[in-house]
């Protein structure tokens, strides 16, 4: 199948972009099956000069998940049903699983090379993916964000992703709290850490909120091997509305979450916090009353810089990015960007960024922001990722 | 798949409402200028008279419910008390569309409107609360601390019209309780629209921020965000309209439908509830007087958008009347498809066209919070 070629206009393409090789995978790019020729050795020869990215997107009229270089250079794509939200990543044997935006109703395994037919996950006829999940490091299971909706109860199931395994549900853990969203691998490489959002929802009912009087939101550490409870992290009660979504792990180990709050828009309570094993509560930070405030009460997206040192949030209700030194939560400066929600590390204290009116920039605290590609027939999603090799548990 | 249907049936009446499809691409580039006084136009317009009307409407129920609870819940004066019922009913399907500000503060959305009810919790919790007659719950303020399913309007409409409400006049104390429990719970619905009505008041909290937005308010900044805050709550209205109330009730198929996902069916209210929601809507955005503000080109949006809301309206009342369960089935099923597939084109027009011409958009994430 042919793939039309990408239309992009550059904005503000730095003298190394204009130099780069015009080779553009988007003409080989192809919809989970079998490469057409030559596509696979496009690919091995980026993925050599560069860190590839994944994200799902609206094109056109249509979902899709893509693979993509630091450039934006689109070298595959799988399209999907309905709208994607974040993927799975197992950087290591080159594949990844996206899952449908909440309510999802698919997941898809796929290969980062093409080199495999993409296949959908068997999901149980009472469950329904929250959009998020993890591959343990062996890349023989893989877990998943669930809503059991009809016991109004967070679960994560458990996929095998063993050669062979097609990936079969053997199973599930209870996630210790209701509306789980991003699940990650801490670097023990034995424990998942997950974001109980709080927010009781129904599928009957969309995403509409039903518990917002009673939501407990929670950040809980699950042993891997069992599903027991190691530890539970809850919010002062004044804050029980503020629903931790979305988590990345910083250098030193320690858990960022970046939260929503479903209470009245006059609180403005923090919106990021940091957890360290062991300790009995959370650290939550503001920022500056003003960045605070332009964040409107919503963080969608978390990740940290290639080095684990700088926390970037981003806001797309507010349309700013927001970066925070690791080592004390302090903000160290913002990025504007209409609805951007997609922030990914590109380098020591270097962000990519990607918005839903289609524009790829660079940024960080101390960058000047360059913008690279915007296609207005293109809606980036949520979350950018990175396929890091070093770092598996850094996406989600 | 029927939603690429959909899709393709709102873009068509995009197209005949707009003129043409060159329109749309034009209309995020010239910026309509906002009146400077949108805040007091759209409290003193709508939000305000809708607080008042609510705290009347409450105040009346309650008024009348008591005196006919004691004196054993006559049938004679039942419908009396059933019609002040649905007039409560209208009165808030005009100030639910205002989901900001003081009703999002205290849990007060939930208190008075627990609803959807996706696991019954209402019918159980009031089964309960009737088994043990508790007179400590009948005292004023009592239900306050209580489940928020106990507090608001659907725990109303399930003392006076759900299971066991017919036997309300048999005279048995435990029909005195349950009457007596309704009259409680109208006091609690109340007493959180006085809340909101004070805080919308010129000298409460949200009154005075939402109308004067200044660069030192706290909340609006400029005018731009006081019109943020209000096409944001059509949006949701819309949304809520479209994704709660109307499409769980219909099912995909007239074989799916299922009229106790119905808004208020105990009561019989569903459809008379849904059409005084949408008119809330309207009349909420013509509280605005945009129709002077927009650029030339934009300016059919509002006559348009107007237009749609009478739609959605008309065809809801066509079913006024009509036992729900027939409503939900052909012929009558119809008016509600149509009444779904216009407010699909209300939210895109409120999303992609009215926001945007005054500079305010609702971007592909930032809709659709995840």
């Amino acid at each position: 199948m042919t793939v039309p070629t990408e239309r992009r206009r550059f904005l503000a393409a730095g003298a190394a972009l204009l130099a780069a090789p015009a080779v553009h995978a988007a003409s080989q790019a192809l919809a989970g099956v079998a490469p057409p020729d030559g596509a696979a050795n496009a690919a091995n020869t980026r993925s050599e000069a560069g860190p590839l990215y994944l994200a799902a997107r609206k094109h056109h009229d249509s979902f899709e998940a893509v693979v993509l270089d630091a450039r934006g250079d689109i070298a595959r794509k799988l399209e999907l049903a309905a709208r994607g939200h974040s993927v799975a990543i197992d950087a290591p044997r080159q594949r990844a699983v996206v899952f449908g935006r909440q309510a999802g109703f698919f997941a898809t395994a796929f290969d980062l090379q093409g080199r495999q037919p993409s296949a959908a996950l068997p999901l149980p006829a009472d469950r329904h993916y929250f959009g998020h999940g993890v591959y343990r490091d062996d890349g023989h299971l893989l877990f998943a964000t669930e809503n059991d909706f009809d016991a109004g109860r967070g679960v994560l199931g458990i996929y095998d992703a063993s050669p062979g395994g097609a990936y079969r549900r053997v199973g599930e853990f209870d996630s210790a709290g209701v509306g789980p969203h991003e699940v990650l691998l801490m670097p023990d490489g034995r424990t998942l850490c997950v974001a109980n959002g709080g927010i009781l929802t129904h599928p009957d009912y969309g995403k509409l909120e039903l518990n917002l009087d009673s939501m407990a939101p929670s950040l809980v550490y699950l042993d891997l091997a069992s599903g027991a409870v190691v530890d539970r992290i809850a919010l002062p009660a004044h804050l029980h509305r503020l629903s931790i979504r979305h988590l990345a792990i910083a250098a030193d180990g320690a858990v960022w979450f970046g939260m929503q709050y479903a209470g009245p828009t006059a609180d403005q309570p923090p919106l990021l916090g940091r957890h360290r094993r062991g300790q009995s509560a959370a650290e939550l930070f503001s920022g500056p009353p003003e960045v605070l405030r332009r964040l409107r009460n919503y963080v969608g997206s978390v990740a940290v810089d290639a080095a684990g040192r700088v926390v970037a949030t981003s806001s797309p209700a507010g349309g700013l990015v927001v970066y925070w030194d690791a080592d004390n939560g302090a903000c160290l400066g913002t990025t504007t960007i209409a609805d951007g929600c997609g922030v990914a590390p590109a380098g020591d204290g270097r962000f990519l960024l990607s918005s839903g009116e289609g524009v790829l920039q660079r940024s960080g605290p101390d960058l000047p922001t360059t913008g690279f590609d915007r296609d207005p027939s293109t809606a980036w999603d949520n979350h950018f990722r990175r396929v890091d090799s070093k770092k598996a548990y850094i996406a989600g | 798949m029927h939603g690429c249907f959909f899709s393709r049936l709102r873009r068509l009446a995009s197209v005949t409402l707009l003129g043409g499809a060159g329109l749309l691409t034009s209309m995020t580039v010239i910026a309509g200028t906002l009146p400077a006084d949108l805040g007091q136009r759209l409290a003193d317009g709508y939000i305000r008279p809708a607080t008042a009307q609510l705290l009347a409407r409450s105040s009346s129920l309650q008024a009348s419910l008591a005196p006919w609870c004691e004196a054993g819940a006559p049938a004679a004066g039942r419908a009396q008390i059933d019609e002040q019922f649905r007039l409560l009913l209208d009165a808030w399907a005009r100030v639910e569309v205002l989901r900001f500000g003081p009703l999002v503060g205290d849990n007060r959305f939930e208190r008075i409107f627990f609803w959807p009810d996706a696991r019954g919790l209402v019918p159980r919790q009031m089964g309960v609360a009737l088994k043990a007659a508790d007179p400590a719950a009948l005292q004023p303020g009592a239900l306050r601390g209580r489940s928020v399913a106990m507090q608001g309007l659907p725990a109303i409409e399930f003392l006076l019209f759900g299971d066991g409400a017919d036997a309300l006049s048999d005279g048995s104390p435990a029909s005195r309780y349950r009457c007596l429990l309704a009259a409680a719970t109208t006091a609690n619905v109340r007493d959180i629209s006085a809340e909101l009505d004070q805080a919308w008041s010129a000298s409460g909290g949200t009154g005075r921020v939402f109308t004067v937005p200044a660069a030192d308010n706290p909340l609006y900044r400029n005018t731009q965000e006081v019109a943020a805050e209000a096409f944001k709550a059509i949006a949701t209205g819309i949304k809520f309209l479209r994704e709660a109330k109307l499409a769980p009730m219909m099912g995909a198929t007239a074989d799916q439908a299922r009229a106790q996902r119905g808004t208020f069916w105990r009561s019989g209210s569903t459809v008379r509830y849904l059409a005084a929601n949408v008119r809330g809507m309207g009349d909420f955005y013509a509280a605005a007087k945009l129709a002077d503000s927009y650029t030339s080109v934009e300016r059919s949006a509002d006559e348009g958008f107007l237009a749609e809301v009478g739609r959605v309206e008309s065809n809801l009342r066509e079913l006024a009347g009509v036992p729900l369960d027939a409503a939900l089935v052909e012929p009558n099923r119809r008016h509600l498809v149509l009444a779904r597939l216009i407010a699909d084109n209300m939210a895109s027009m409120i999303n992609e066209v009215i926001a945007p011409a005054f500079g305010v958009t609702i971007g592909f994430n930032a809709l659709d919070g995840n």
